[in-house]
């Protein structure tokens, strides 16, 4: 159906700015959306080049268009990264350290102010962590936070720890000694690997930022097995 | 943007109903096509912002405390029917996402919704009781019995709104969700149908030695959880006109799968729920509110 304006004007009556206001928004409505094929000329008169494509970065698997970004990135089939205790303050209590995690950085190039949404999920296989060292937590308790951060990794935690998920250090018995050599109990029944997802909402302005995960462990080895991280921005 | 064969305005034109009535008409002058839209594209500039997104709003909830020095609990239930237990700060403020004098959405936009949370399952002495749904009771080989945890013991976080008034105090689940109140024989609980707005967090994780036959020789042994990050989504749209004044998440447990039939639930689990309790810290509560067509 083509478009229909809702307010037919008539002589003599007061033409006022909401109804001039609606037949425009009502014009926005009809072609963000409300186009039919009815009505548009059965002829062809327009080809691919007549539109012009969104722009695709591939390494961050991002396009940009007129409505913004979309697009994400993941591990892949074989792309392990790991957490350690070594980068963020070697297991001491007091530590506030946070550390990026490779591969789950994109950087957007935004051309006007924009609502951006940052999806991530990761699986974790942490320890099991037998270190005996002073000042740390004792092993049943020793934990690794994933949070997301913008622009500076230092974000992470100065602005969105609370956004940070947790993964627990193996609670089974550690390392087996006997072969076959490795974890004592597997990883799932000791609660040692774990799937976690979160969204981070962010208001942008016009420019280039950074969404990016970043971690802080008290445990010596976290396996982040897969990972995910996906964005949306809204311009309109 | 599109161009419209339309005459420009004039020092001297008169400008009235029909001439007016022209400015919008002149779109469908005739089919779209080459002249009036192939030629000039629509771009950025050509939109206003808020457009799409027409809503965003994010909140902190509970006590955002990230290394546990201090955290709100929650028992478990062990009378039905019992009320949910609103997320909050530690000293009774309730986190909830006030958009004051509503947040109205129309038949054409969606809802959406992200929570997440940092919780801590305690699971009490109680999975094994005989009132618990959460075991399996085998042989152990020698005339006695041993029992295996289900698994299946979990706590339920979903999300409740207020869409009667701005003084938001009248809370129920949203579109979709259960209060977990619904009766099921002698138990209460929700259909799964039902649960569009449950997260669900594992109660306890317990573990054994592989059973010989059908024989758990060995007893099984808890693998505390300890903090876990946890998230929900849930996603509305709407059949007509609806204003939100408020949204918040709230806790129930501990919840045990049941079913009846073809038909599956998950059920307050009273017997296990008995010395169990969940605490939580910090999280973080996110609404989208777009339009979709």
């Amino acid at each position: 159906m083509s478009f229909s304006p809702p307010t037919t004007f008539s002589d003599g009556t007061v033409v006022t700015s909401a109804n001039l206001e609606g037949n425009f928004e009502a014009l926005r409505v009809y072609l963000h959306g409300g186009v039919v094929a009815g009505d548009v000329q059965a002829a062809q008169w327009i080809d691919t080049r007549h539109i012009q494509p969104p722009s695709y970065e591939p390494f961050s698997g991002v396009q940009h268009g007129v409505t913004g970004h979309q697009g994400g990135n993941d591990s892949g089939l074989v792309r392990l990264t790991f957490c350690t205790k070594y980068l963020t303050g070697g297991g001491r209590e007091d530590s506030q350290a946070f550390e990026p995690i490779p591969g789950t950085a994109i950087t957007l190039d935004c051309r006007r102010a924009c609502t951006a949404v940052f999806h991530f999920w990761f699986e974790l296989e942490c320890g099991p962590d037998e270190s005996t060292a002073v000042n740390q937590p004792s092993k049943e308790l020793r934990q690794v936070w994933v949070a997301p951060y913008v622009d500076t990794v230092e974000s992470a935690f100065s602005q969105y720890r609370s956004h940070a998920q947790e993964g627990l250090n193996q609670q089974g018995n550690g390392w087996k000694v006997t072969q076959p050599i490795g974890a004592a109990v597997p990883y799932p029944a000791a609660g040692a690997y774990q799937s976690r997802d979160g969204v981070l909402v962010h208001n942008a302005p016009n420019g280039r930022f950074t969404f990016g995960l970043a971690s802080h462990s008290q445990i010596d080895r976290v396996a982040v097995v897969n990972w995910g991280v996906a964005v949306e921005t809204f311009y309109l | 943007m599109s161009r419209i064969t339309t005459d420009p305005v004039s020092p001297g034109d008169d400008l009235n109903a029909a001439s007016l009535n022209d400015r919008f008409t002149a779109y469908t002058q005739t089919d779209l096509n080459q002249f009036n839209h192939r030629d000039a594209a629509h771009d950025l500039p050509q939109f206003a912002t808020g457009f799409m997104l027409t809503h965003a709003q994010t909140q902190g909830i509970g006590l955002n405390n990230w290394k546990h020095s201090s955290s709100v609990t929650v028992n478990g239930m062990t009378s039905m029917p019992a009320a949910a237990s609103p997320v909050e700060n530690g000293s009774g403020t309730v986190s909830e996402m006030s958009f004051g004098a509503g947040l109205t959405l129309s038949t054409d936009e969606l809802l959406r919704a992200y929570w997440d949370l940092s919780v801590f399952a305690d699971p009490g002495s109680n999975w094994d009781s005989a009132t618990s749904l959460g075991f399996y009771s085998m042989s152990d080989g020698s005339l006695g019995t041993q029992q295996a945890s289900t698994w299946g013991a979990c706590w339920v976080l979903y999300l409740e709104w207020d869409i009667t008034s701005a003084a938001r105090a009248a809370y129920v689940p949203v579109s979709g969700q259960s209060d977990f109140s619904t009766v099921i024989g002698s138990k209460r609980g929700a259909a799964l149908a039902d649960t569009r707005a449950t997260c669900v967090v594992p109660a306890d994780l317990r573990y054994a030695n592989a059973p010989n036959g059908s024989k758990l020789v060995n007893a099984s042994a808890q693998s505390t959880q300890r903090w876990r990050g946890i998230s929900g989504a849930w996603y509305y749209t709407p059949a007509g006109a609806t204003t939100i004044y408020g949204l918040r998440v709230v806790i129930k447990g501990i919840m045990h799968p049941h079913s009846v039939g073809t038909a599956n639930y998950l059920v307050h689990d009273t017997g296990y729920s008995n010395g169990a309790s969940l605490s939580y810290n910090g999280g973080n509560l996110a609404v989208l509110k777009q339009r979709v067509k």
